[in-house]
């Protein structure tokens, strides 16, 4: 019996102990934390949840959007790319305080800060730049942000793949310990906002701690807004302000909380129960819930730059005539789609290019003045798609008899709204074409197998642009480089060079409205001839404490925390 | 005795490279690769450059080889591909006593608890305290983990406050996901246990102690409890596997950032390393815990305590 009681008493200080263990990871011991939370709201604390966790914070080998939103806290490049209050994305002084374009477009001479300093108080130099570029484009290092600077800059693109140039002969060049000059191929005129996406690395840390740079707080040196106080994975991050940042007297932010919260009610909960400041929910019924608050909260809404679209595969024998793949595009009711299937949280699309997408430092569609909706006047031009569409089968001397055409729909994903949208198009081409499509339910990486391979009739796709500019978005069905070339589109002849040509003139001009002349030139030939049907852009929502100002989002540019405050 | 755990351990052995042979194949043959997870959109040179810095342009059998001779040599399951400089140890030695220290007190409570109401209800057989207690075992056992978790989370953190809607790190974090896990464990261990207590109460050999004069408190401990708790061991095995491994739904409902997440990242990202990594760590707890009940056995049971010449 009594050692039946020495037993019991064992189990119980085991768990005891196990439970005082368990207090003692806490950083921040017990209640003082709450306390002290409701202090600092009035001291300048931002608090927000997000979905994922950095994957590492070695802006070279962690690239991801989640990656990105957290390196720019507290890395600096030569530039920053932020939310105007327009909602417009714009380039802002970082670590350069100037920097000089050439005539033609092609040498970028940039800055350097006196007081831009590491926080080791090692100042930042050219070298540092140079040192990241040349990593970059040094094969074996295998940075995954690099091959956004490929045929860009001189001589990266033979470095990053050994193709006979050595990383140190790339256009980079330190002139003096604070001047760095980058020698390009051709102009490009979104190349300041992609220096955005290569922030520095430090050669003597980079040396010291190799392929660990960055993964743990330790092993990370920073020179941004902020400093990393504490990363617990998958818990959170928290940043404070860094007093050696060249402009920390205007910096008003003193702390941030970066809360990982993967499930959206935990979330919305903690929102509401004031423990973050800005939530995001495209779910009709929390929006419900919050918005019932009253004026709390301000509901931000911001259209995405990502299309969505159907590719029609033009080697088939019915999609390489242009009719019939536009007869296809047009039998799409994108309003309607809108409404049934997105709740109205999307807006429909009538060409491929988003509206909050830059030509230069201007709105691509303020650039052209023509009509932009490709789609909606060939609608109003062409009322009945299933004329078209007959036509076409007669042109390619097939059986005029819509009914009998056989064609695969292949879906991204098996989920119920993969499901759902499948038979909804299925039921639309069917009432405005008389055509039977089946559909084949499939996984997105099999479904993109399938493309690589060419096996599909009509694929989804959506893209999300890597730059601000239409070239990022048109550049994917170049037949020639394009992630969509002719093998995988199948869409060749006069049309498609002229596509090539028009992309390639583009890319050398140094004047924006000719640039987006030009881009439009080619929107009309890829929309226009139903290479693509582009249906819907998303668009989302969040809701924001009223308490902080100034917080700006776009879907190009990240958030510029220098600007926020708490009132 | 010392026999048959060798021959144990030998054939654990044996599993351990089955499974971790069969993992590579099927993870390595599965569309799409880690590098996608890493940019989705990126040129097809340029990832091919990453997929050579990580050896996945070698052939399938040659990269077998290299993974087994470092996981066979150094103990190692390399570095993960998507966090990059992070070693699979590494975040296994991090995040595993995390889902283990809630598992372990959610068994503990689920045991206790479970198995004292599954003994009261069969000693109150089909009186009022065992048809309450059988009505919210089947409830318990019906209503999945998570609505239990979502319900708690909605009602005691977010309308009622008690507790915080999410975190981790302090005491108060535990309460909730603790509480979820319990539930479900506690009526199926309660329903077992009824089960098993009240077929044992019906043996001859409790009524032999029972006309031998033998005092009902020694009848339920000595004959009773000893032969019902039998079926609970066996549940207790995988359980104890489990404790590691965690409830996924469970911790992303509270945001605990256990192992379980790691898992579910790891395959869809292909992160081939990590995956195998987490399914060697699993399956040698699972191997382990068979092990531990093999033994746990011949405690509760000397009719089934293994002899040498079974060995």
């Amino acid at each position: 019996m009594k050692k039946r009681i020495i037993a019991f008493i064992m189990i119980g200080v085991l768990c005891l102990g196990l439970l005082s263990g368990c207090g003692k990871d806490s950083p921040t011991g017990g209640e003082s934390k709450e306390g002290k939370e409701d202090k600092t709201k009035k001291e300048q604390v931002f608090s927000f949840s997000t979905l994922d966790e950095p994957t590492g914070l070695n802006p070279m080998l962690n690239t991801t959007e989640p990656d990105y939103s957290v390196q720019r806290l507290f890395l600096e490049g030569l530039i920053s790319y932020v939310s105007g209050e327009d909602g417009n994305a714009v380039v802002k002084p970082g670590i350069a305080e100037d920097w000089n374009v050439s005539d033609d477009g092609t040498v970028y001479t940039f800055k350097i800060r006196e007081d831009a300093i590491w926080n080791d108080d090692v100042p930042v130099t050219a070298d540092d730049f140079v040192y990241t570029f040349k990593m970059m484009a040094t094969s074996e290092i295998g940075s995954t942000n690099a091959w956004l600077f490929d045929d860009i800059i001189f001589n990266f693109t033979e470095a990053h793949y050994d193709e006979g140039k050595k990383p140190e002969d790339i256009g980079v060049k330190a002139i003096d310990e604070k001047t760095i000059e980058f020698t390009l191929t051709k102009p490009c005129a979104y190349f300041v906002q992609l220096l955005d996406r290569a922030k520095p690395v430090r050669e003597d840390k980079y040396e010291e701690w190799g392929e660990e740079y960055g993964s743990s707080k330790d092993k990370i040196i920073t020179n941004g807004i902020f400093k990393i106080e504490e990363w617990q994975p998958n818990v959170q991050m928290i940043f404070v302000k860094n007093d050696k940042y060249w402009d920390a007297e205007n910096v008003k932010l003193g702390k941030i909380n970066r809360y990982i919260v993967e499930e959206p009610a935990a979330s919305i909960q903690s929102f509401l129960t004031e423990k973050t400041d800005v939530v995001g929910t495209s779910d009709p019924d929390w929006q419900g819930e919050i918005e019932q608050l009253g004026d709390k909260f301000e509901k931000i809404e911001v259209v995405e730059n990502n299309p969505e679209f159907y590719g029609f595969n033009c080697s088939n024998k019915y999609f390489k005539n242009p009719k019939i793949r536009l007869a296809f595009s047009m039998a799409i009711d994108r309003e309607k789609y809108n409404e049934e299937l997105n709740h109205g949280a999307s807006i429909p699309i009538y060409s491929l290019i988003p509206e909050v997408i830059n030509c230069g430092e201007k709105l691509y569609t303020d650039l052209i003045e023509e009509d932009m909706d490709i789609l909606k006047s060939l609608q109003k031009e062409h009322k009945d798609p299933k004329k078209l569409l007959i036509e076409g089968l007669k042109e390619e001397g097939l059986d005029p008899d819509p009914s009998k055409m056989e064609i695969r729909y292949a879906t991204r994903g098996t989920a119920e709204y993969s499901k759902k949208s499948a038979e909804w198009l299925l039921q639309e081409w069917k009432e405005k074409l008389g055509v039977n499509i089946t559909i084949d339910m499939m996984e997105w990486n099999i479904m993109w197998d399938k493309v690589e391979e060419g096996d599909y009739d009509i694929c989804t796709a959506g893209w999300t642009p890597d730059y601000n500019d239409p070239n990022a978005l048109l550049d994917i069905y170049d037949p020639v480089k394009g992630y969509f070339d002719s093998a995988k589109s199948g869409w060749d002849g006069e049309d498609a060079d002229k596509y090539h040509e028009l992309l390639e003139k583009a890319s050398t001009s140094n004047d924006d409205k000719e640039r987006a002349e030009l881009f439009f030139e080619a929107e009309k030939l890829l929309v226009g001839t139903g290479v693509i049907a582009p249906t819907y852009c998303g668009k989302s929502t969040a809701y924001l404490a009223k308490h902080v100002k100034n917080y700006y989002i776009c879907p190009n540019a990240g958030v510029d925390y220098t600007k926020i405050y708490i009132e | 005795m010392s026999k048959f755990i060798f021959k144990r351990i030998f054939y654990a052995l044996i599993t351990l490279f089955i499974i971790t042979t069969i993992t590579f194949f099927l993870i390595a043959g599965a569309p799409g690769d880690p590098i996608a997870a890493k940019v989705e959109q990126m040129p097809e040179a340029a990832r091919e450059v990453i997929r050579t810095k990580y050896g996945l342009d070698k052939p399938i059998f040659q990269r077998y080889k290299i993974y087994m001779k470092d996981l066979i040599t150094t103990g190692n399951f390399g570095e993960s591909i998507i966090y990059t400089g992070k070693s699979v140890n590494d975040i296994i030695k991090e995040n595993a006593m995390i889902s283990a220290k809630i598992g372990i007190i959610a068994l503990a409570l689920q045991l206790t608890i479970g198995v004292l109401l599954g003994l009261i209800s069969a000693f109150n057989r089909e009186k009022i305290g065992d048809n309450i207690i059988r009505v919210l075992v089947v409830l318990a056992i019906c209503i999945p983990g998570f609505v239990f978790a979502a319900l708690l989370q909605y009602f005691l953190a977010f309308k009622w406050k008690l507790v915080p809607v999410f975190g981790w790190g302090e005491l108060k974090h535990y309460i909730l996901p603790v509480l979820a896990y319990t539930i479900g464990g506690i009526a199926s261990y309660t329903k077992y246990m009824r089960s098993s207590t009240l077929s044992v109460i019906g043996e001859d050999y409790i009524l032999t102690a029972k006309s031998k004069g033998c005092k009902r408190k020694r009848i339920v401990k000595k004959h009773i409890l000893r032969n019902s708790i039998i079926p609970i061991i066996t549940m207790t095995g995988p359980a104890i596997a489990g404790i590691f491994g965690g409830s996924f739904i469970i911790e992303r409902i509270f945001s605990i950032p256990g192992l379980g997440r790691y898992y579910v990242d790891a395959v869809s990202n292909n992160d081939y390393t990590m995956v195998l990594g987490l399914t060697i760590f699993f399956a040698i707890l699972y191997v382990i815990s068979l092990l531990v009940v093999d033994i746990l056995y011949g405690f509760a049971d000397p009719r089934i305590r293994v002899t040498d010449s079974e060995a």
